[in-house]
């Protein structure tokens, strides 16, 4: 209770509510920027953060992070372009809308949805995370590593394209991460005989790099959206509460979608947002609209988007294991910080739970507020030019890396995980993996390694019940793909030989 | 080299950048211009992208293994030691490298390589490499100036006052904002 009392105070706070709007509305305008989202928005930051407490860190990055899914839905409405993955259900939805003239009405409903479902996973999240991080304070070195091996491998097994491929980048990732001292011995490892090397990379010069340059070099390259003709907003307030009162259901499919999704390492509001438009479409009264401009469909797919970007704060904070790229990022910026993320960090610093609920409590209010002031005038974002926008992103973030540490190595290091990470990227070696298993490659070996010099033996290291019920989760989620496509291919061909 | 050398060789690079956007657009015309007498297959070409990029993993798994091999052993109890983990990854990496290899070869469908890559993006990896490179030899206000200049055009932005007031404001934005707001070291 008193933790939620100063998480309050914190949120009431001008210092806070400035920082958190400033980064919203930065957010909002990246997001309604087709091809940019939350990733690059926190990227271009992130070395700025670096600096500030760890609280207010996290609050701009939340408010960046919430404000870019709130923007997506903008040109995903008005011109059918979705400014990421998570939006391509928005635009298949409420593209329709506009099509009809009622793009008022479609951009209000998905505005409205998404701040629900960030409003009701904010709430789950403080319910959750604080028991969640209880049980993991009594996680030792095996266990811990149980459970890191499970949040890497549901990475992969959540990746499209070639499995293979994921296995490659998670391993290339691992690699690149333990460059450095040894966390048990000292010895350095893998530099080469380079001094630079030798303290390992630097862990936000390789996060900016590898995930914000190739995004702005594709979008530098990504033709303009040609424009539309932005809606005014002209509705009554009694259209819009029984649109509300019609798409509740949805609303309420959407969100717990997304926060479960959210909550899975690797899920995030791409895989949220189809799930959900699937499941809401089994509540509806209309599903037959599903696809051809529901409302329905539109508020469950937009209140899911949203809902998972607090459900992935949930491993983030409480085990130490990101949810997805963006906390990834969160992550990184906390142990540039020096602070360990994870169950103790939260538990013993009262201070920073307080600081994370009050940023997520001010963003929230703020992203209803600022989305009631903004929704009208934000049609006009879309008139921005994001290859223009790209283009000045790219110098941003190589001048942000550089004042990290005023170090020519770490800009050079950004540069080659960008540009390697640009080509990987096209050739289907997915960089989100690589990413995550950069940042947790440190703690996965150093539990490894630790738990068996604790248990001094390979056998007693397994013969543990949580890490066995976490390996079996593991051999499950690798085995069932291969088991669900034979079992399919064995019902096929008996239901050919019934034939 | 000299400072004065180090300016001039900064002056050479900046100039780069500038003609960078110019280089690339005439090189994808080439290109283009090229694929009328000669036919690629698309697939094959994707094919063999795919399998580069393979021999490149490669190339880093067997680089890991090496590295880890030369690591200085430390008496410590420890089952496992510094060189388990790199050794197994490298090895992992070759291994499984190796398979994509072999399932690209033997199903070319199996390629998912977007190929050719576009001439803007080519030069827009060209153009970092280059700020990067004069980035410490030069003045932080020209070469991010002349940075800007660059990408934006490259950006498809062809008016020249619009090109010189945006560029002029956001390295003003970005020199105030590191060297004054941050207090950064820029060169």
């Amino acid at each position: 209770v008193s933790v939620l009392w100063d998480a309050v105070v914190y949120a009431i706070q001008p210092n806070t509510l400035v920082l958190a709007a400033a980064a919203m509305f930065f957010g909002i305008i990246i997001g309604a920027l087709p091809g940019l989202g939350p990733t690059i928005g926190i990227a271009m930051v992130l070395p700025l953060t670096i600096f500030m407490p760890s609280g207010d860190s996290i609050t701009v990055m939340m408010a960046i992070f919430v404000g870019t899914m709130l923007g997506n839905g903008i040109p995903a409405v008005l011109l059918r372009i979705p400014g990421t993955a998570s939006a391509l259900l928005t635009a298949e939805e409420g593209y329709i809308f506009q099509q009809r003239g009622e793009g008022d009405r479609a951009l209000v409903m998905s505005f409205l949805a998404a701040t629900v479902g960030q409003a009701l996973s904010v709430v789950v999240f403080i319910i959750a995370v604080i028991p969640l991080a209880s049980i993991a304070t009594s996680f030792l070195f095996p266990e811990l590593f149980a459970l890191l091996s499970v949040g890497l491998l549901s990475v992969v097994m959540m990746t499209s394209g070639n499995r293979l491929k994921g296995v490659i980048a998670l391993f290339a990732g691992l690699m690149i991460g333990i460059i450095g001292l040894d966390p048990m011995t000292g010895a350095t490892r893998l530099a080469f005989g380079q001094r630079d090397l030798s303290l390992g990379v630097n862990t936000i010069a390789f996060l900016v790099g590898i995930l914000a340059i190739p995004e702005v070099i594709a979008g530098i390259g990504r033709p303009e959206p040609v424009g539309g003709t932005p809606a005014k907003i002209k509705l009554k307030l009694a259209t819009v509460l029984g649109d509300v009162k019609r798409t509740a259901p949805a609303m309420a499919v959407g969100t717990v979608v997304g926060i479960i999704i959210g909550a899975l390492p690797g899920g995030g509001a791409t895989l949220a947002s189809f799930i959900a438009h699937q499941q809401a479409r089994l509540v509806s009264k209309e599903p037959e609209l599903f696809g051809h401009g529901s409302l329905d469909g539109l508020a469950t797919v937009d209140a899911a988007g949203n809902a998972s970007t607090s459900g992935e704060l949930i491993p983030t904070l409480a085990l130490g294991i990101p949810g997805g790229v963006t906390s990834a990022l969160m992550l990184a910026v906390l142990q540039a910080q020096g602070l360990i993320p994870g169950a103790n960090l939260l538990l013993t610093s009262p201070a920073l739970l307080a600081h994370v609920f009050g940023g997520l409590i001010a963003s929230v209010v703020l992203m209803f507020v600022i989305g009631l002031l903004f929704i009208g005038p934000s049609v006009y974002i879309t008139r921005l030019s994001p290859r223009g926008v790209s283009a000045v992103a790219l110098v941003l973030v190589v001048v942000s890396v550089y004042a990290v540490n005023n170090s020519m190595f770490d800009v050079w290091c950004a540069v080659v995980a960008g540009i390697v990470g640009y080509v990987v990227g096209r050739h289907g070696y997915p960089i989100a993996v690589i990413a995550m298993a950069f940042i947790l490659s440190q703690p996965l070996e150093a539990n490894l390694r630790r738990g068996l010099v604790m248990t001094d033996d390979p056998v007693a290291f397994v013969v543990r019940p949580i890490v066995l019920i976490l390996l079996a989760i593991t051999l499950l989620s690798i085995a069932a793909p291969s088991l669900v496509s034979f079992v399919r291919r064995r019902i096929g061909r008996g239901s050919e030989g019934a034939n | 080299m000299s400072s004065g050398g180090k300016i001039e060789g900064g002056y050479v690079v900046a100039s780069m950048l500038v003609m960078a956007p110019f280089a690339a657009r005439r090189c994808s015309g080439a290109l283009s211009r090229s694929r009328v007498g000669y036919d690629f297959d698309a697939l094959s070409r994707s094919v063999a992208s795919d399998v580069a990029v393979a021999i490149l993993f490669i190339a880093f798994g067997i680089l890991v293994v090496v590295g880890a091999l030369s690591t200085r052993m430390i008496n410590v109890h420890d089952p496992l030691g510094p060189m388990f983990f790199p050794v197994l990854g490298g090895i992992i990496i070759v291994l499984a490298s190796l398979v994509v290899v072999a399932q690209v070869s033997r199903r070319v469908e199996a390629s998912d390589a977007r190929v050719p890559m576009p001439g803007q993006e080519l030069a827009a990896a060209a153009l970092v490499v280059a700020y990067v490179g004069v980035f410490p030899l030069v003045p932080f206000v020209f070469s991010t100036w002349v940075m800007l200049v660059s990408c934006l055009r490259l950006a498809g932005i062809r008016d020249l006052k619009v090109l010189a007031t945006l560029s002029t404001a956001a390295t003003a934005a970005l020199y105030y904002g590191f060297a004054v707001g941050m207090r950064t070291l820029l060169p």
